[in-house]
């Protein structure tokens, strides 16, 4: 049982971590593609077709499926400003109770998304532009997206779970935005 | 149910949901879908189409794409030599370093649009600069501290995108708004620390005093050859600043062009100048900004949802209609409106207030006859300052664990001029609105 949870977690690790280098490749690939849109209606006069929908639908993507990768490195802003006045312990409980809520919270979205996707892939309904993508590509960003983090939240959980009844808690007294500041490089710069 | 009930059981639902440290997109979409199974259960199926709806505007690309043009930047050595190169061209005057930290990071704001970044960038470099050139710790501290505020009001800032798509505003007139109150706040804060190293160099102060400048004797001079030659290196980003600034005023790119034209130069340019192109290197740049962007915009998500469960439930137009029939005036409003904003901004990230509070204060600006490109100026002034006060303060933090020796109240007290400067252009954007909306009107119209 031990055996299957810790493989279950590296699987859901592994898919977030591809997922999530796929979404940040998303990100540099939307910069190129409304950079050449730019160049071509500027510099050729060409008027620019998909572009700027191929970039929202990456967009789409980063949102909604590179949120497991954020949610596994713990990346989510919260305010902490109560919670960190609590003791370790109740911390924790508090933070688990909390992230039960958002697991549920994915769940419902994802439980409602999941139709939306088939509907619009059965249907094979198109967007309304010139370029007409399916629409079942961006619409299935978010059910995937949503289930992919109710997955990580599980394993996030199960984590905090087994922390707790070993009685060693993280250090969690960072403020959360600061995680994301990298202060030890400006220090050392 | 009356709609007052109603309206204060979701504001005040997601403000204690909030405060229990759930992260904050996953408590404004909980709320918005526990009041939808409550109020119009047949719209939950509908869920999944309105968030879809809201993220489908090419927008919102703004904030991931300034979030990739500042992290190439910030990984490199751009602001150590754009900190040089102010020094060598700053050092005779009073204050003459103090001085570059406050413009480094005014041209710092000018590249990436957050705050902390803006602070750990420069403050790295500068307040330990500053202190061993006897500068006292509050003064460099709290100098730093409120100099990154200016990452959010000068363009590009990611607090104007928010706010411009959460309340349908021009981005391009909310960024140029920015401008003429960012010079104003960075002239202040120039003449502020000129002043007090002139005087200080008169009337020497104690040693434990708050605002003492010791003088080391340290003579530094630059040849005009130094000078120029340091110009060199600042002038590719220089040039991406020029490049978005233009691009965006000049009315042939919008935001998210621009901020994809500059992401792509910024990866250009730090790949040929600071040598960083290691597939390594690239990645943590890419994985960073990534994380950046997914966390800002799953807020945005859960935001709209937000804002569009409280307009379907009614609730912002009664909260809108309760405030502007109160008997206080257009101008006691305003006030009003300030310091629920810095209260707010006391607590809660700017990110969060503005996607939180925008929607619901529309009405009652516009209701007013305000214009909303000049309440984004105030509403990010107002921010600014909860970023530089407790419990909240990401400035204080940043600062903090650069100069770790420094106490928090001797920080607080460094900084509590600039805040003041802060006030100070609060007022004069509210009696001269024009500081706002002069350069916008006239440069897009």
């Amino acid at each position: 049982m031990k055996n299957l949870g810790r493989i279950l977690a590296k699987i859901v690790n592994g898919l977030s971590y591809v997922t999530g280098g796929i979404a940040a490749l998303a990100l540099l690939a939307a910069a190129i593609i409304i950079t050449e849109g730019v160049i071509v209606r500027k510099v050729f006069g060409v008027s620019t077709i998909w572009q700027i929908e191929a970039s929202v639908y990456l967009l789409m993507y980063a949102c909604f499926v590179g949120a497991a990768f954020a949610q596994m490195h713990d990346h989510h802003l919260n305010v902490d400003l109560v919670i960190i006045h609590l003791t370790a312990r109740n911390r924790e409980i508090t933070l688990i109770l909390v992230s039960i809520l958002s697991c549920i919270l994915c769940a419902t979205i994802a439980w409602y998304g999941w139709p939306m996707w088939w509907e619009a892939f059965a249907r094979g309904d198109r967007s309304a532009s010139l370029w007409g993508p399916p629409l079942a590509v961006p619409y299935f960003f978010i059910p995937f997206g949503m289930s992919l983090l109710f997955f990580q939240y599980i394993v996030y959980i199960a984590n905090k779970i087994r922390l707790l009844k070993q009685g060693g808690f993280g250090d969690e007294n960072i403020p959360s935005e600061l995680k994301k500041v990298d202060t030890k490089t400006a220090e050392s710069k | 149910m009356s709609e007052y009930v109603i309206a204060v059981l979701l504001f005040g639902g997601a403000f204690v949901l909030l405060m229990s440290g759930i992260p904050i997109w996953a408590g404004l979409a909980g709320i918005s879908l526990f009041f939808i199974l409550v109020f119009s259960p047949h719209l939950l199926r509908a869920v999944p189409v309105v968030v879809f709806g809201s993220m489908d505007n090419f927008a919102l690309l703004a904030i991931p794409l300034f979030i990739l043009l500042s992290a190439p930047i910030a990984a490199s050595n751009a602001s150590r030599d754009l900190y040089e190169t102010l020094h060598k061209w700053l050092y005779k005057i009073p204050g003459g370093l103090g001085i570059a930290n406050v413009v480094g990071c005014g041209i710092f704001a000018a590249l990436c649009g957050s705050s902390p970044a803006t602070a750990a960038a420069i403050g790295g470099i500068g307040i330990p600069e500053m202190r061993k050139r006897g500068y006292s710790p509050a003064l460099a501290a709290g100098l730093i501290a409120h100099a990154g505020t200016l990452g959010i009001l000068i363009p590009p800032s990611l607090t104007m995108i928010l706010y411009g798509v959460a309340t349908e505003t021009s981005i391009g007139k909310c960024f140029i708004a920015g401008v003429l109150p960012g010079f104003l706040l960075i002239l202040l804060s120039c003449l502020w620390v000129g002043f007090i190293v002139f005087y200080r160099k008169l009337r020497p102060g104690k040693r434990r005093g708050i605002y003492y400048i010791e003088d080391r004797g340290a003579v530094e001079t630059f040849t005009w050859g130094e000078k120029f030659r340091s110009l060199i290196k600042v002038l590719p980003f220089v040039l991406i600043i020029f490049g978005i600034m233009g691009s965006l005023y000049g009315g042939w790119a919008t935001p998210s062009e621009a901020a994809a034209l500059g992401a792509v130069l910024a990866l250009i340019f730090v790949m040929a100048i600071y040598r960083i192109y290691g597939p390594g290197q690239l990645w943590k740049i890419l994985i960073k900004a990534m994380n950046e962007s997914t966390m800002i915009l799953l807020i945005m998500a859960a935001a709209l949802l937000f804002a569009y469960v409280s307009s379907d439930l009614y609730a912002t137009q009664t909260m809108g209609q309760l405030i502007l029939k109160a008997p206080i005036g257009k101008w006691g409003v305003i006030f009003l409106i300030n310091v629920l904003l810095l209260l707010l901004g006391c607590f809660i990230p700017p990110a969060a207030v503005i996607l939180m509070v925008a929607p619901l204060l529309m009405p009652i600006i516009n209701g007013l006859g305000f214009d909303p490109v000049w309440f984004s100026v105030i509403m990010t002034i107002n921010l600014e300052i909860g970023l530089v006060t407790p419990p909240v303060g990401l400035n204080l933090y940043i600062v903090k664990s650069i100069a770790p020796d420094v106490p928090m109240s001797r920080v607080l007290l460094g900084a509590a001029p600039f805040l003041a400067i802060d006030v100070i252009v609060i007022i004069c954007v509210c009696i001269w609105p024009e500081l706002a909306v002069w350069l916008p009107n006239k440069m897009i119209g």
